[in-house]
């Protein structure tokens, strides 16, 4: 703990070491958090770049009190949605209507990796990927998402469960081999 | 509804810890983004020092033409009567009196000191405005962080980190604690919001902006000017002779839009006539014997003036009407002659100077413009349009004749204004040097709109045609 101070000190004072210790200490989980609000790997790579960047230009504003990584999660959080918010402002949404009534058990859930999820994931409409990252994963609630997302409730709320449809219909796609069900159709 | 929100924390279970090494690349960009940005922040340093360094070199140019110009007077009349020996006489160079270049000295002195002041109070300017800037580059270095945030953006913040730090120290979700740590946070956000508004403003403000400048100008000055008919019967010859000379100044510029600029600073401008406005009257000083001796060889080689002055006066000295006003001389030039008319022995108050060589009027301007500028071309090579108006000081009055003793100053110029107004008229064309620098060539016509001699018998309007030269800094 004392380490991380020294490290946060060195990185407010430009340190290069300290910089590269700090990456070291945290961009494997925040690549994580990139990847799933990112379309692919390449724009998760940019974003956790940005991210960085913006962690080294103002930790020096960083209090000690709070968690770091905590703080740094939120920057990458952030620059995720500040560039969702650039490329989709008028992104147009498809009609999902259709996979609309999937039923996926834990079990295919519990079965796949984080990373076939992520990919998963990563294929859901921008939209739908925000507003399912920020309500499943940052526990945001619907009027909190709705905010920052400059939408309505219901918007936020039929975004989330059309993500959940789309995803549970991939996965079970994917990886729902075992469970195939004579009551899949694809509409 | 249960087994959807167990789906919802199994995948948040699955995905909460979940850690992917980035590619090596990553920390190499960041890297070098970072030293970009270090890099950077030297240019900006460095180019508040060539801002600098282009103020100080303007009032070094300033200086060196200045005193250049006075000194150069004696070499252009040497030069101009060479090829028409006819008419002037030869100017040796070692005749170039002492005194001459204690005038000079004194005159540059003059410039000297209100240059100083100025150039100190430009770089206090500067030095705060640099103040300011370093605060804003600080700022500036926090700010796109949550761009276009606005206000709602709370909410996430907060809750994104009462979830993580919740998670980190295992503590279930008491909510006292949280509410104290959300607060906490409010603060720190409200902060990096402020610092993101203030960006915002900053970010559009990019169309407005400062701009300084140094100028160095040769121009050509001339004037034009009428006398009443009493004042001109008794007025030294009128010529419309023109005189080269050098002005300089900085400026700076405020961008108000895209296209438009308003433009002060302070400029030098020998723009005063330092024309020869007398004339020669092809009198020598042999026409003073001339009635006596009708057998003496008119000496078209040895032409002089021969100019009615008046003595005598309460104020003491010798006055001379000329082109620009009343010269006032306190003593009889060297090298020139005082006599009574001898055509009218009855007159005696009208008097004679005889002197060879030509009398000049100079005068010294520090003006201070209020310009608009209009971009008509914004790219590599630019082109624009500026007008407006100059307050016109006088810092300079003086009255040289040279003759083959030299350029003496001999007096100053009656009822010179101190205040006047000039119009000018310009167009420049300007090739950017790089993001900041640029490099500008305005010729620009500067017209004094009314007499600057509050003489009535005299209208006296100096104008010039200055090739402005320079460099401008864009911040």
């Amino acid at each position: 703990m004392e380490d991380l101070k020294k490290i946060i000190n060195g990185c407010a004072s430009g340190n290069k070491r300290a910089q590269e210790q700090l990456y070291q200490l945290f961009a494997p989980k925040m690549f994580g958090v990139c990847l799933r609000y990112a379309k692919d790997s390449t724009e998760a790579e940019d974003n956790l770049q940005e991210g960085f960047i913006k962690v080294f230009q103002n930790i020096g504003r960083f209090r000690h009190e709070g968690s770091l990584e905590g703080w740094i999660r939120r920057i990458m959080v952030n620059v995720s949605l500040e560039k969702f918010r650039k490329q989709h402002v008028m992104h147009p949404v498809e009609d999902v209507s259709i996979y609309e009534g999937q039923n996926v058990s834990d079990d295919i859930l519990a079965g796949i990796s984080a990373k076939e999820l992520i990919a998963v994931i990563q294929q859901l409409p921008p939209r739908y990927r925000m507003v399912f990252n920020l309500f499943v994963i940052e526990g945001m609630n619907h009027q909190e998402i709705s905010e920052e997302m400059k939408i309505t409730v219901g918007t936020s709320k039929s975004n989330l469960a059309r993500a959940r449809d789309i995803l549970k219909r991939r996965v079970k796609e994917l990886y729902g081999d075992i469970e195939k069900t004579s009551n899949y159709t694809a509409g | 509804m249960s087994k959807k929100l167990n789906i919802d924390d199994s995948i948040r279970e699955k995905l909460d810890g979940f850690s992917a090494a980035p590619p090596s690349h990553v920390w190499d960009s960041i890297q070098s983004q970072l030293d970009g940005q270090r890099k950077k922040r030297r240019r900006v340093y460095a180019g508040w020092i060539s801002a600098a360094a282009v103020v100080v070199l303007a009032f070094i140019a300033g200086w060196y033409f200045s005193g250049k110009t006075v000194i150069e007077e004696p070499t252009m009349a040497e030069q101009q009567p060479a090829p028409e020996k006819t008419q002037e006489p030869a100017v040796l160079p070692q005749d170039k009196g002492i005194e001459i270049e204690v005038d000079q000295l004194a005159g540059a002195q003059d410039i000297n000191t209100t240059d100083t002041k100025t150039n100190k109070t430009i770089s206090e300017t500067r030095m705060l405005a640099e103040g300011e800037r370093a605060v804003d580059q600080n700022e500036s270095e926090t700010e796109q962080f949550i761009a276009t945030r606005s206000a709602e953006s709370y909410s996430l913040l907060e809750r994104i980190e009462a979830i993580f730090a919740a998670n980190q120290s295992n503590v279930s979700l008491v909510e006292k604690s949280n509410e104290t740590k959300i607060e906490e946070r409010f603060t720190a956000d409200e902060m990096l919001i402020a610092a993101n508004l203030r960006n915002l403003n900053e970010q559009k403000q990019q169309e407005h902006g400062w701009i300084i400048g140094a100028q160095v100008s040769p121009g050509y000055s001339s004037h034009s000017a009428s006398h009443n008919d009493s004042y001109a019967q008794n007025m030294t010859y009128e010529s419309d002779n023109g005189g080269s000379n050098i002005g300089g100044g900085i400026s700076v510029q405020y961008k108000t839009g895209k296209r438009l600029r308003v433009e002060s600073g302070i400029y030098y401008a020998k723009d005063g006539q330092k024309a020869d406005n007398s004339f020669n009257l092809f009198a020598s000083d042999k026409d003073m014997l001339y009635g006596a001796a009708p057998d003496a060889a008119y000496d078209g080689m040895n032409t002089g003036f021969s100019n009615l002055v008046q003595t005598g006066r309460s104020e003491g000295g010798i006055a001379m009407n000329s082109t620009a006003g009343v010269i006032e001389m306190k003593s009889t030039p060297r090298g020139a002659n005082i006599s009574a008319n001898l055509e009218n022995s009855n007159d005696v108050t009208a008097q004679r100077l005889y002197s060879d060589g030509e009398f000049s009027q100079v005068f010294e301007f520090v003006e201070v413009p209020l310009y608009l500028r209009y971009s008509v071309l914004d790219k590599k090579i630019g082109v624009e349009l500026l007008g407006g108006i100059n307050a016109g000081f006088v810092i300079g009055n003086n009255a040289y004749l040279d003759n083959s003793y030299g350029v003496q100053n001999i007096g100053s110029t009656a009822d010179i204004s101190t205040l006047n107004f000039s119009g000018t008229l310009g167009v420049g064309v300007n090739y950017a040097l790089g993001k900041h620098f640029s490099f500008a060539l305005e010729p620009r016509l500067n017209y004094y709109l009314s007499s600057i001699n509050s003489n009535p018998d005299v209208n006296y309007r100096p104008y010039r045609i200055g090739f402005y030269t320079g460099v401008y800094y864009e911040f």
